[in-house]
């Protein structure tokens, strides 16, 4: 299988009032095509953090410290360290080779803006060429096929348009064109592009099982409810066909029916976009039912990583065993898990979970455990093996 | 304890909220200190009144008597910016101490009880916000007659609408949360409740952050007396001091910043005063705001 | 169409205003004696002799409601009593001095809300950094000066250190004299815009010269003040979630802040408004009366200082009805830039 992602050593940490929080400790993680993987862990253990940093979004006053993410754009290409390449460069890869669903949509969406104009935002952005191809062809169609009166009055205008548009093509982010879109009555005439933007987003919205996407690209936000909130946000992510989606835990506020509404509507988009997912959650439930792969995350770092039945079947690590014995099943009694969290600001030294670890040595206290390959697939950083 | 670390480290991020309490202090101290500072000249009735040398027009410059000059009509102006230092602590805290009471009171009942009461009192308040300030405490001055004591009723009354309509929403806020329901559970009274239950824990950081607006209703006064509806001529009143320069912006041909003094001296007290004030509240309101803080 | 339904509503709700704003000045005025009263319902100064037959006319002794009711009928038709400052009915001063403010605040009115919302979100883009500090001690600075000692040292500096370069008043006396003679047509008593329809550049120079001094001070309060909500109102909106998805689309930081984050700032500023409008209109009388521009604000200044109590008033009345109308103005653009309040009832 080959390699979307591989996240080596990486390390956040926020310096707050209160001390230097160290939110990620030397993560490693790799992603495969067409794979969805699963990050599960309880809130706060770093997920959504990890998500950032791929993005390169970490919010101040957070710093990712060292490490790297290497990332393969497309097979012709070497891979890229989204850490180390250029601010433009890693804008570019947001949103269109990359891109994220939130967690709650209704927060997601900016209130001011209909759900039309923000989808076609990421079009524009990222798909000009294309667009200025299919408003040429438009153009063109026009200029063709128009009778004779109409044409008379309307082609010097469409053969501006035309000029433009081929531009659009060529150099799409040349200053000539910067300073036309810029220019009171001027920019409309490029509001081709928007146009076909449009359509995408109508055509996009359809993908994700929107009824009457027509009217929802006039819609606002709020009036929307928030499994349909969420739908258009998936739609926002997926605009730009990318080829890796992050989904953090983005069902956990929506009702269960919808919930799996979502999980299936994912599931098809996956298979037929052919892109990989990375599925954040603190649903053990919800990653069996969507994820090929499965890690498990316990303050800030990663402590096991196997195949989802793997996982289930035989988990490892004291802290994935305690987590799946605390999930409630039924006529069962759930067992919690003793202690609490550790602090951020003064992690226990060694392993984070010994001091809620049942069988921890005193190994565990002094030195961190790496991960290592036990079977096939199924890493653990843990002494006992 | 650990609150007062956190607001010293709030204190230390944005240094300007010292310069503020430096700034606030130093006036508190030259009000204390006004009879030591600018002494009342034997045989003087009231300390408030500025003494005169002479009645000459034509202000004078600094000199060994008079440190600061003289206005037209020959008041000290050092003895006024100084005494003018209580006068205009004498204005705010009136001011808004008596409009936080009209606030709290009017503010929790309105909460409280909700209903008819509260759209009474709150279309009250609307009807007085439907006013620009300054205009209708021109308008109250006027029909009271001027004087010191209108300009702090004026003040008073287009003042209490705002801090009613914050005490009421904090109210609001708090009124169902499950310690008051608890209270009333156990029969308390409506007064006991209001007074133990609701008001320590929902109003004090509006109370502070009116406190804090000493300086703009002292701005205000100091407009009113500017524009000649306040204090009776001679009293302490930095406002007025800068009514009397008026005349005296442009000096004699040859030498126009002869009397830059009488409209400098007076101004730097009241830009000083309202700066160190709103420095402080500026503070306490990225300390007091619960979303910015600890950040 | 839903917009158009939340207008009616929200026109039906300045009804009840209005009538408290009039009820409230006619409580003012119920603190003076029925003499002092009288002079409101005077229209030509041959009147003032017989205040007696005046007070009996009007019922001034008669019971406060059908006093309130013969007042209001009054007003409504126009008769606000005799301004004795200029000596001619208030509604005619009124009429006559409102071009002047109107010339002054078109022109601060755009320099302090563009100007404040440009700076403050510059601000916020640049938090804790040096430029974040610097403006917002300025803008602590410029919130505290008081207009009055502003406006003083500025005349101070540039008419009289700079000999006259920025002169008090409207016009110089021969301007003036050239603006009130038969070839200068008055078309609105704006000058600026008059000189321009008359093509008269001498008199376009010379109200511009007038007018930088008062708009300057005009201005620098109240920027401060619009910098500073417009500040954490921009923080608050730069940390929202939609922020955070404007980024992920790749959005460089320049629409990210313009165009995601500004408009949502511009909610609170929007909403407040109408209180920079009141502020805007404080300023006025104090502007003016230092410069002497004979506008509104010099006129009720002038009115006040000389117990002009029709006047006083009645400029008070028209300035509440005034913010009355803005506040109504300020709602329904509220309502046009967020859609929340527009669509209020369809919401969930």
């Amino acid at each position: 299988m080959d390699e979307l992602l591989r996240i080596r050593g990486l390390t956040v940490r926020f310096y707050t009032y209160d001390g230097v929080v160290q939110a990620l400790e030397n993560v490693d993680l790799d992603i495969n095509q067409k794979e969805t993987f699963g990050l599960v862990g309880e809130t706060g253990c770093g997920k959504t953090l990890t998500a950032l940093s791929i993005l390169r979004l970490i919010p101040p006053p957070g710093r990712i410290e060292c490490g790297s993410i290497c990332f393969n754009i497309d097979d012709e290409n070497e891979p890229v360290d989204l850490l180390t390449i250029s601010e433009d460069g890693i804008r570019a890869i947001r949103g269109s080779k990359i891109s994220m669903v939130f967690q709650e949509p209704s927060a997601a969406l900016n209130p001011v803006y209909t759900i039309g104009d923000q989808i076609s935002e990421v079009i524009l952005l990222h798909r000009r060429q294309e667009l200025g191809q299919r408003a040429l062809e438009a153009v063109n169609a026009l200029l063709a096929e128009t009778p004779g009166f109409i044409s008379t009055l309307a082609r010097p205008i469409w053969l501006m348009e035309r000029k433009l548009y081929q531009q659009v093509i060529q150099a799409p982010s040349s200053l000539w064109l910067t300073i036309i879109s810029r220019i009171f009555l001027v920019k409309r005439l490029l509001w081709r592009l928007k146009d076909e933007a449009q359509k995408i987003t109508i055509s996009v919205l359809g993908e994700v099982e929107i009824p009457d996407p027509q009217r929802l690209t006039r819609q606002y936000p709020h009036q929307l409810s928030g499994g349909m909130e969420q739908r258009a946000v998936i739609a926002m992510a997926l605009a730009c066909s990318p080829k890796f989606l992050i989904a953090d835990e983005p069902t956990t506020s929506l009702d269960v029916t919808i919930q799996a509404q979502i999980l299936e509507l994912l599931n098809r988009l996956k298979v037929e976009w052919e892109s990989s997912i990375l599925y954040i959650t603190h649903d053990l439930g919800v990653a069996a039912e969507i994820c090929d792969r499965v890690g498990v995350m316990y303050a800030g770092s990663l402590c096991e990583i196997a195949k989802v039945d793997d996982l289930y079947a035989n988990p490892l690590h004291p802290y994935t065993k305690a987590l799946l014995a605390a999930v409630p099943k039924l006529g069962e009694e759930p067992h919690s898990i003793g202690g609490s969290v550790p602090d951020p600001l003064e992690p226990p030294p060694g392993c984070r979970f010994h001091p809620r670890c049942s069988s921890a040595m005193e190994k565990c206290r002094e030195q961190v455990p790496l991960m290592r390959e036990l079977a096939p697939g199924h890493f653990v950083a843990c002494y006992m093996y | 304890m650990t609150e007062l670390r956190f607001w010293l480290y709030q204190a230390r991020k944005n240094p300007l909220s010292l310069v503020g309490i430096a700034i606030v202090l130093i006036f508190v101290i030259i009000a204390i200190l006004a009879p030591f500072l600018a002494p009342p000249p034997e045989g003087h009735i009231d300390a408030y009144q500025i003494p005169r040398d002479g009645y000459s027009p034509t202000p004078k410059p600094p000199s060994q008597e008079y440190k600061f000059g003289t206005t037209q009509g020959q008041y000290d102006i050092f003895y006024g910016v100084i005494w003018g230092t209580r006068s205009a602590f004498k204005v705010g805290l009136l001011v808004i101490g008596m409009v936080l009471v009209i606030g709290i009171l009017l503010g929790s009942i309105a909460g409280y009880f909700g209903g008819l009461v509260d759209e009474i009192i709150m279309r009250i308040t609307d009807i007085f916000m439907a006013f620009p300030p300054l205009i209708l405490a021109m308008a109250i001055t006027v029909a009271l007659g001027p004087s010191l004591n209108s300009v702090i009723i004026a003040l008073t009354l287009v003042s209490w609408p705002i801090y009613t309509r914050l005490i009421r929403g904090d109210i609001l806020t708090v009124r169902e949360e499950d310690y008051v329901e608890a209270a009333r559970g156990v029969g308390s009274s409506h007064l006991r409740i209001i007074a133990r239950h609701i008001l320590p824990n929902s109003i004090y950081p509006t109370l502070i952050m009116a406190s804090l607006d000493i300086g703009a209703v002292v701005l205000s006064a100091a407009a009113l007396s500017f524009l000649g509806l306040g204090a009776p001529e001679g009293y302490a009143d930095w406002g007025q001091m800068i009514q009397f320069s008026r005349n005296w912006i442009v000096g004699p041909p040859g030498n126009p910043l002869a009397y830059w003094y009488t409209v400098t001296i007076p101004g730097l007290f009241i830009l000083f005063f309202v700066l160190g004030w709103n420095l402080l509240g500026d503070a306490f309101r990225d300390i007091l705001d619960p979303r910015l803080a600890k950040r | 169409m839903e917009f158009r339904a939340y207008v009616v509503r929200r026109l039906f709700l300045i009804i009840p205003v209005l009538f408290g704003v009039s009820l409230l000045i006619f409580g003012v005025l119920q603190l003076f004696s029925p003499v002092e009263r009288a002079s409101l319902y005077v229209t030509d100064p041959r009147q003032l002799a017989h205040l007696d037959h005046i007070i009996e006319l009007y019922g001034l002794d008669q019971p406060v409601w059908t006093q309130y009711g013969t007042w209001i009928n009054q007003v409504i038709h126009g008769n606000l009593g005799w301004s004795k400052v200029v000596s001619m009915p208030v509604i005619d001063a009124m009429a006559n001095f409102l071009p002047a403010t109107l010339e002054l605040a078109l022109f601060a009115a755009p320099l302090i809300i563009v100007g404040g919302i440009f700076l403050g979100s510059k601000a916020a883009a640049h938090k804790d950094k040096m430029a974040d500090h610097a403006t917002r001690l300025a803008a602590i600075i410029g919130w505290s000066l008081p207009t009055f000692w502003l406006g003083l040292m500025l005349l101070m500096v540039f008419y009289g250190y700079f000999s006259g370069l920025l002169p008090p008043e409207r016009l110089s006396t021969q301007m003036n004299v050239l603006v009130h003679s038969g070839s200068f047509i008055q078309y609105t008593g704006l000058h600026v815009i008059d000189a321009i329809l008359n093509g008269n550049v001498p008199v376009l120079l010379d109200s511009l010269r007038h007018l930088v001094l008062p708009v300057i001070t005009l201005t620098v309060v109240n920027l401060a003040f619009i910098m500073r909500l417009m500040r954490s109102s921009m923080l608050e909106s730069l940390g929202k979630g939609y922020i955070l998805t404007a980024r992920a689309k790749g959005l460089d930081e320049n629409t990210v802040v313009k165009k995601h984050a500004r408009r949502n700032a511009m909610i609170p500023v929007l909403t407040v408004s109408g209180y920079i409008f009141a502020a805007i209109v404080n300023g006025v009388v104090i502007t003016e009366t230092i410069f002497n521009y004979k506008g509104l604000g010099w006129w009720a200044w002038q009115s006040a200082v000389h117990l002009d109590i029709p006047s006083v008033l009645g400029f008070a009345l028209f300035n509440g009805i005034l913010f009355v109308l803005t506040n109504l103005v300020v709602d329904l653009l509220y309502a046009r830039i967020d859609p929340r309040v527009r669509l209020g009832e369809q919401a969930r």
